[in-house]
């Protein structure tokens, strides 16, 4: 053979080759281009060799396999491109089986380096695939893939339809064959039968349902075709049961089917036979009723009654079926009213369509009876009358219970007295009678002065003695037709009718004032108490009961306030009263955080050595249109509303910082007094979190912060009194009692407070000359502080005799307008560095 | 796992990998026209038959399919882009739209996956040779499927495996608001893995002047 | 020219030394300021108050791009370049709508210079 040049070999390889082959050259320039590419491209070879690739091909500008070529060429990287994924490869034609079945050609194109003769000089081949038979191929199959996915869904939609008929019926149904075995046996037949499935296929459908075999075995199916039957079924675990049965015929194949349906109606059986217990238990069950009991037709007849009904109405031995109430009256020999009664009630039944319940009241051998006898109408569909149920309750028992429970829910259990609801009922009762006749009414508020003493005291057994006897002396106190309540605590209240002018109320009020100042003995103890009372007229004050009520009140309040034991008519005033206590209030809030409130500070002076050992600080007001106000008019106020919080806290505060102040501008150590009212004292968490606090936050030394409570704020719980006493205490402060004398401190609580200083009420001062009794209860009252190691300072100092006459007596400290009157925090300051000590013992002596 | 590079060593082969990774997803994120994010790799240098047990066990011994490359310069061996089989057919029906659920890649899939990793081999080869500034070649891909071991099997004679290092990286890509998660392996014998890290350490220390 | 505070943000202790070694040869008096994570950049801003921010983008925690909408709050006048092989289109988006520039890993020195002159980034 003769040789071939190697180009000529390598040209007729490749043009024999069914690949696209394109060799491009170190330079960019094609360098080989087969028949295969030529044809599917339909660019000749002489036209290709020697051109860029991207000449031949432009569509190829910019894409990956311009960047692919140039990559194998310079770095030597391969590279695989398919049409899959790329929307531009070379612009090709798949040749089909004519020219009109010519397309686009689906292409893999292989990119790879060849190595030249140096290493640095690379050539890049360029294979191209067709591989459109193969995206043919794969199309084809995805589409069939797509159908048998569609029709397996299809398939599985339609078989779960029928399968779920079968499974989910509540009916057995069974396939079995000519010679009774059984084919198929769905979810309801394994529930009511319980065999399993592999248990009872291929058996005979005769052990199900044994009457479907003869006596010698053979089925007996014709008798069952086509029509239900009442069978016997029979359980695995050998029960039998009924059931309802229906076989139909059918060939399937060439062979005999049948198919069983059968329904368990066990059921069913059960509730016929409860229907029947149910009628005897309803017999039994109306005779053992305590309640009367009938059914009536739709005409009223008689149908049913039970025992009760025929013994109270005498009926006994009397055929009652088929007649009305009205002609059984004339035959019954007992309570003929439950007879003859209620005929209009069933009337009203049928006609509005409800159960109408109506209260019938008859003698009986037994007493007195009430009934609720209650008509319950029955219609047919059609809405015509069917039928009625009498159904009558004895409520006699509940009555009385029900009258109880009104004398409870209107009066007072203590006392007996009416309460607050029937008291206003009786108010507005009164009211109404006088407006009609033309007379006038007196409403009066009571209490008892100091009762909370006395329960406190004496304890709450004795307390609410105290208060069932003073109920009863107040009903002696009115007449028959007069209203004396009980509004709850010590409050009463009294309704004074038929009043002809309010002197009659006077005398009420002036008979009642004495009549509870009478001593009472309860339980050995003997206890005074006295009353304050409001009275108010209609309709000289007012002419409804809830204005009487708040004239009332205010007429009361203004009693108490002016010493108790005594009693006032409204005047029209004490409404002036109340409004100008809101504009303190008012005012009062506007006042705190401003500089109209400030502290004033009144010297107590060392009785031994005459010099100022402390201050008590004391609230000034200085209101910006009215001036100075009195602590006795605004503090009250303070008391009863939410201010007496922010405003005690603001004081003592104050007085802690006035304190330190005076330290640090080099004042001698100064105790200062700060009055505790009740109310802060009530809230005495608060009071405790309070103290500790703004001792924390003002760093105040303790041990000269003086809390001042009253004797009266003191003897309230005392218990407690002494727990936060002691608190304060051992926090280091001082605590004193003010105004000790005009309580009633038990020597046996005095010795229990912790207490370091009494103050002895002004009330004793005053007129120290005058009064030996006076004189008499302040020595006392320094023996005793001095026994309990207490010291003993005396307020109100006005005059030198005073002075002495403590002096004489062992006081150990003294306030008052002898000495200073109450001076701001800086002339305070002056008077404790120019007066201090004040000279005392030069007079005494001269005395 | 083989103590094969010191604690700088690694930093500097997982900050070069880390860009080249960078460029790899910067070229599909051309082709998918998408966004495509992906997690910062951390490089580990195992034996195969570590390499083997950590992707049975992180493919929770199913099977993987595998684009594999061989690399030609100063080093060679293997590169391999790998992803749970499962994971692949969501990707490439995801990329080429068609949902039809075919129980295996059919072959122009498997062409269409070849040209995904092709490209991701490529730009990360590229960028290695780019930025150790030394040649690398690369073959044409192939196409590999199975379980762990047999991903990783070249072929080599038991002996010659022990003398091989794979520098396994993990890579969750997230692609096509999908998460792939993938892993890229370098497969070279002990020889061309030193040469490639004293590379890296060449590069980084003549960065920084040292 | 004044003395500039950079803040190099970047996972890879490799990555800064490098970017470290190019600022400092050019700039040796300028301060450079690590950190290794958009929280820890986040977290050191108001300290720093850097002139010039360098930002990977592919770090552990909250990415670059996230890192750098937040700095753009705390200091708003530094300039910001995000460092990444990988730009993408919409990263890229996001990035100038943030007013942020890029500059490609590797990291070519001229295009860190530029940007640290106050010329546009990369």
């Amino acid at each position: 053979m003769a040789a071939v040049h190697p180009d000529e070999l390598l040209l007729a390889l490749s043009d024999a080759s069914e690949i696209g082959l394109v060799l491009i050259g170190e330079d960019g320039r094609i360098a080989l281009w087969n028949a295969w590419i030529a044809k599917a491209s339909g660019i000749d070879t002489a036209r290709a060799l020697g051109s860029r690739l991207a000449e031949m091909f432009p569509e190829i500008a910019g894409t990956r396999i311009e960047s692919a070529v140039d990559q194998a060429l310079s770095t030597g990287m391969s590279a695989v491109l398919s049409s899959s994924l790329n929307k531009k490869l070379f612009k090709l034609t798949h040749e089909g089986r004519t020219p009109a079945h010519n397309e686009p050609m689906h292409q893999i194109v292989v990119i790879k380096p060849v190595a030249g003769r140096d290493k640095s000089a690379r050539s890049c081949l360029v294979q191209v695939f067709d591989v459109t038979p193969m995206a043919h191929r794969e199309a084809l199959l995805r589409q069939q893939a797509r159908t048998m996915e569609a029709l397996a869904e299809n398939y599985r939609l339609s078989e779960l339809h029928n399968r779920a008929i079968v499974d989910n019926t509540a009916d057995a149904i069974i396939t079995f064959g000519e010679d009774g075995a059984i084919g198929t046996y769905n979810p309801a037949a394994e529930r009511i039968f319980g065999y399993d499935p592999y248990e009872i296929v291929g058996k005979s459908i005769a052990v199900l349902i044994p009457e479907l075999a003869a006596k010698d075995g053979r089925l007996r199916i014709a008798e069952f075709l086509d029509e239900r039957h009442e069978v016997t079924g029979l359980r695995k675990i050998r029960a039998t049961f009924p059931l309802e049965l229906s076989v139909s015929a059918m060939e399937l194949g060439g062979q005999q089917l049948y198919v069983a349906i059968a329904h368990d109606i066990t059921e069913r059986k059960a509730a016929e036979a409860e229907l029947r217990t149910q009628k005897e238990w309803l017999a039994t069950l109306i005779n053992a009723m305590p309640d009367m009991v009938c059914f009536k037709d739709g005409k009223g007849r008689w149908l049913v009654a039970n025992q009760l009904l025929l013994d109270l109405a005498g009926l006994e031995g009397v055929d009652y079926q088929g007649r009305t109430g009205f002609e059984l009256a004339r035959l019954a020999r007992g309570a003929v009213e439950v007879l003859s009664s209620t005929a209009d009630a069933e009337e009203r039944a049928w006609r509005e369509n409800r159960a109408i319940t109506t209260e019938t009241q008859f003698a009986t051998q037994g007493g007195a009876k009430v009934f609720d006898l209650s008509q319950i109408p029955l219609f047919n569909d059609d809405g015509s009358r069917r039928g009625l149920v009498v159904v009558g309750r004895d409520i006699t028992e509940r009555k009385l219970a029900a009258q109880r429970i009104h004398h409870l829910a209107h009066h007072d259990s203590l006392t007996g007295l009416p309460n607050r609801i029937l008291f206003q009922e009786r108010l507005r009762g009164a009211l109404a009678q006088a407006k009609r006749a033309g007379h006038k009414v007196a409403l009066m508020f009571l209490d008892l002065d100091k009762f909370k003493d006395i329960n406190d005291t004496l304890g709450h057994h004795v307390g609410d003695l105290l208060l069932k006897a003073v109920a009863k002396r107040l009903q002696r106190c009115v007449r028959e037709t007069d209203t004396v309540a009980r509004l709850g605590g010590d409050e009463f209240a009294v309704v004074l009718t038929n009043l002809a002018d309010p002197d009659g109320a006077s005398n009420v009020a002036e008979t009642i004032i004495a009549s509870i100042a009478d001593p009472f003995g309860l339980d050995e103890h003997e206890v005074s108490t006295s009353t304050s009372i409001g009275i108010t007229v209609y309709p000289d004050d007012a002419d409804d009961a809830d204005a009487l009520l708040k004239n009332a009140d205010l007429a009361m309040f203004r009693s108490k306030a002016e010493g108790r034991n005594t009693y006032h008519f409204y005047v029209a005033e004490m409404d002036a009263e109340m409004q100008a206590r809101k504009v303190i209030e008012r005012d009062l809030r506007l006042a705190l955080g401003t500089d109209q409130l400030e502290l004033h500070y009144q010297p107590l002076v060392d009785m031994s050595s005459g010099a100022i050992t402390g201050c008590e600080a004391l609230l000034r007001w200085k209101h910006p249109t009215r001036g100075w106000i009195s602590p006795a008019e605004f503090i009250p106020v303070a008391e009863r509303t939410d201010l007496i919080g922010p405003l005690g806290r603001w004081i003592m505060h104050q007085a802690c910082v006035q304190g330190r102040d005076w330290a640090r501008q080099g004042l001698p150590p100064l105790k200062i007094a700060v009055n505790l009212s009740p109310a802060q004292f009530k809230n005495h968490q608060a009071l405790i979190a309070m103290v500790s606090d703004i001792l924390d936050q003002t760093g105040f030394d303790p041990a000269l912060l003086q809390l001042e409570i009253t004797e009266g704020i003191a003897m309230q719980n005392i218990e407690t009194t002494i727990e936060v006493l002691r608190t304060l205490r051992s926090m280091g402060a001082l605590i004193s009692i003010d105004d000790f004398g005009t309580g009633y401190s038990s020597l046996n609580y005095l010795k229990r407070f912790p207490v370091d200083k009494l103050k002895i009420d002004r009330s004793f001062v005053v007129d120290i000359g005058l009064h030996p009794d006076n004189a008499a209860v302040v020595k006392a009252i320094v023996n005793l502080g001095h026994s309990l190691g207490t010291r003993i300072n005396v307020e109100g100092v006005e005059t030198r005799e005073q002075l002495d006459f403590l002096l004489g007596h062992g006081v150990d400290e003294a306030q008052g307008f002898y000495f200073s009157r109450a001076v701001p925090a800086a002339d305070f300051a002056r008077l404790v560095r120019e007066k201090s000590p004040y000279a005392l013992t030069v007079e005494a002596v001269g005395a | 796992m083989i103590p094969f590079v010191g604690e700088v060593e690694r930093d500097c082969v997982t900050e070069i990998l880390n860009v080249a990774i960078g460029q790899a997803a910067s070229s599909l994120s051309q082709l998918v026209e998408d966004e495509v994010r992906l997690s910062v790799p951390f490089v580990d240098f195992l034996s195969p038959s570590e390499a083997a047990a950590r992707l049975e066990r992180e493919t929770q011994g199913s099977d993987s399919v595998a684009v594999r490359q061989r690399f030609q310069g100063r080093f060679y061996g293997d590169i391999m882009l790998i992803f749970p089989e499962r994971k692949s057919l969501d990707l490439v029906r995801h990329m080429l739209g068609d949902q039809v659920p075919l129980d295996q890649l059919t072959e122009l899939e498997q062409e269409a996956l070849l040209e995904v990793g092709n490209i991701i081999l490529n730009a990360c080869l590229g960028s290695l040779a780019n930025q150790l500034n030394m040649p690398v070649e690369s073959s044409l891909p192939s196409y590999v499927r199975g379980r762990g071991a047999h991903i990783l099997d070249l072929g080599a004679p038991k002996a010659a495996a022990e003398e091989e290092l794979v520098m396994f990286l993990h890579v969750d890509f997230s692609l096509l608001r999908k998460d792939v998660h993938g892993y890229l392996a370098f497969v070279m014998d002990i020889v061309s893995a030193r040469h490639f890290v004293d590379a890296v350490s060449a590069y980084v220390n003549g960065r920084l002047g040292a | 020219m004044t003395d500039k505070t950079v803040l190099l943000v970047d996972d890879s202790r490799v990555a800064r030394m490098m970017a470290r070694k190019v600022i400092a040869d050019a700039h040796p008096s300028w301060t450079i300021v690590e950190a290794a994570s958009g929280e820890e950049a986040v977290e050191a801003a108001p300290r720093v108050r850097p002139d010039f921010v360098v930002m990977d983008v592919n770090m552990p925690g909250i990415d670059g791009l996230e890192a750098a909408r937040r700095l753009r709050s705390i200091v708003p006048d530094a300039r910001i370049t995000l460092l990444t092989a990988n730009i993408q289109e919409p990263v890229r988006q996001q990035a100038a709508g943030i007013g942020v520039g890029f500059i490609t890993k590797p990291i070519r020195d001229d295009a860190l210079l530029t940007f640290l002159s106050g010329g546009t980034a990369a």
